[in-house]
């Protein structure tokens, strides 16, 4: 099975401390082969995209736009996840209307006020190795069932139209309800 | 395109090292967390690979 272009939703029960706590992930890749890849959503950076763009010779003119922590590892990669009728140099179609890029043009191209329809900047992403992901969902040992993770299909409203907390309760929300629909 | 191909050469070489690594050790202990932690980094790593390649 492959949960490629779905959420995973951190489990309501992993400890506080855990960096993926409350967060949503949307995966962008999901491979037997190569392992899994993906970014949380809905946490902030401390830095800004317009303090990006700055450090980068641009001026995005936007002061509130953050930028997301994707994830623990290759954290000083910036990754744009956004509506696929955009393209910069390195653009890769995900699927699901989805693409991802990451490349200093797109810093570029927004500065310029040239933007996709909609889209979210991280900093750092997820990996799995190949099985681990499987092995986190099912909670199989080492992993625990706090450690584990819900599913539930992706679509733009809750990629794209929510934040922090509440786009975490509004994924559980989905997740329970895409549940309940695939018994009936 | 040659360095590209080579340096995904290498990180495929390193990613089969760490698994051969990882698997000689406890499933679940602090060594084998570590070397996860080495491999998805490198899964990562071969994903930017490709989106750049």
């Amino acid at each position: 099975m492959s949960w490629k272009n779905k959420l995973l939703i951190a489990h309501p029960n992993l400890p506080r401390h855990s960096i993926f706590s409350k967060s949503v992930i949307y995966l962008y890749e999901d491979n037997t082969r190569s392992g899994s890849v993906g970014v949380i959503l809905n946490k902030n950076s401390e830095y800004t995209v317009n303090y990006l763009a700055e450090s980068k010779g641009f001026f995005y003119p936007d002061h509130n736009q953050m930028l997301k922590l994707g994830g623990p590892v290759s954290e000083k990669t910036i990754l744009m996840l956004h509506s696929d009728e955009w393209y910069s140099s390195n653009t890769m179609q995900v699927g699901g209307g989805l693409a991802v890029s990451s490349d200093d043009i797109m810093i570029e191209k927004l500065s310029m006020g040239n933007e996709p329809r909609q889209w979210t900047m991280c900093l750092g992403m997820c990996a799995w190795q190949p099985g681990q992901l499987a092995m986190e969902i099912n909670a199989q040992f080492p992993y625990t069932i706090e450690n584990s993770w819900l599913t539930c299909e992706a679509d733009d409203t809750i990629v794209f139209g929510y934040d922090g907390e509440s786009q975490w309760e509004k994924a559980v929300e989905l997740s329970s309800q895409q549940m309940i629909d695939s018994f009936f | 395109m040659g360095k590209s191909s080579g340096t995904q050469q290498s990180t495929d070489d390193r990613l089969v090292l760490l698994v051969e690594q990882q698997k000689l050790t406890k499933e679940g202990s602090s060594a084998w967390y570590s070397y996860q932690q080495e491999i998805n980094q490198l899964i990562a790593e071969r994903y930017l690979l490709m989106l750049n390649s």
